[in-house]
């Protein structure tokens, strides 16, 4: 029965079941959470796998993309042999070697404005792995749309940042960012430069802030901007308010 | 005054440097120091103020103030 603990995964999860104010229910709750994952490469192969590990028992994962060379000093799931290949199936490959428990949707396209609410609608929340700004906006309004949390993650160089956006109870992504900035349409390879640990700091933070949300355990990154900066290893706490006159989530 | 110059705005900045110290002898608009400093204002996305954020780039900084600005950060 779906959130049943089976014998085995008693075991398998054992650690978390130990954990003050988690436990079984905790665990119960995991298993009968449903997470979608947009984009399986830097971000979302490190937040896919601890998710999938955490024992989420429906991980979604959208990813149209082919593994290239220049993918593999940072996405853990993929290695020099799998390059071309399709990522979304060498991942759920690996994921499903790491924990059979899981059952995984795979949605094989982008996330677009035409499909988004379809897709996101079959999931309790949303954890961001994309690498632009445009499908981030379409996880917003869509989750703004259906009220679900969105968990906001971004690397550039040596700079990461965390949120978790949920309308009903805080800003949305264009209360922090009302316009995107005149950006080039192509960046140059120094400005999509990242140091490969980043992702994988910011990932695990995103995987935390969504274990936080479906267990119930904690506060969330609700209405704080987490700035990670690896150069001087610091974390900083921004507030976030809600604006009421956001063209997104605005009444 | 401190000023972080985050993610790939650095590139911009004399020397390619992520962190500049300034001595400000008057108060001066945020946007007239980074025209200063080569770093094109339409792509800062972010600026944080001795650790708050403020919306404007024409925001006034002082001596003792501790600037960060970003670009949009939308690497994954």
């Amino acid at each position: 029965m779906k959130g049943k603990l089976s014998a085995s995964e008693i075991e398998r999860y054992t650690r978390h079941l130990a954990l003050p104010n988690f436990g079984h229910e905790g665990q119960e709750q995991l298993k009968a959470a449903s997470v979608l994952i947009v984009g399986v490469g830097g971000l979302g192969s490190i937040s896919a796998l601890y998710l999938t590990l955490a024992g989420v028992g429906t991980v979604g994962l959208i990813e149209d993309d082919r593994v290239s060379l220049s993918n593999l000093h940072r996405q853990i799931l993929y290695t020099t042999d799998e390059i071309d290949q399709p990522k979304l199936a060498v991942a759920t490959q690996k994921l499903k070697q790491h924990n059979p428990e899981v059952d995984f949707l795979n949605f094989s396209h982008r996330l677009t404005e035409a499909n988004a609410h379809e897709i996101v609608q079959r999931f309790d929340l949303v954890v961001d792995g994309t690498d632009n700004l445009i499908t981030r906006q379409v996880i917003n309004q869509t989750c703004v749309d259906l009220d679900k949390p969105y968990v906001y993650g971004a690397v550039n160089l040596y700079d990461g940042q965390v949120s978790v956006f949920h309308a009903s109870r805080g800003p949305c992504l264009a209360c922090l960012f009302p316009q995107i900035p005149d950006q080039q349409q192509e960046k140059s390879a120094e400005q999509l430069a990242v140091l490969n640990t980043l992702p994988a700091v910011v990932s695990a933070l995103q995987a935390t802030e969504a274990i936080k949300l479906i267990v119930g355990v904690g506060k969330p990154l609700v209405g704080t901007l987490l700035i990670y900066n690896a150069l001087n290893a610091a974390m900083e706490r921004i507030t976030i308010e809600k604006n009421p006159q956001c063209p997104v989530c605005g009444s | 005054m401190k000023l972080y110059i985050g993610g790939y705005l650095g590139f911009y900045s004399p020397g390619q440097q992520s962190e500049i110290e300034l001595t400000l002898s008057e108060p001066v608009s945020l946007d007239a120091l980074l025209g200063e400093a080569g770093i094109p204002i339409s792509e800062v996305q972010l600026v944080l103020i001795n650790g708050k954020r403020v919306d404007s780039v024409q925001s006034v900084v002082q001596n003792q103030d501790a600037v960060k600005i970003f670009p949009a950060v939308d690497g994954g």
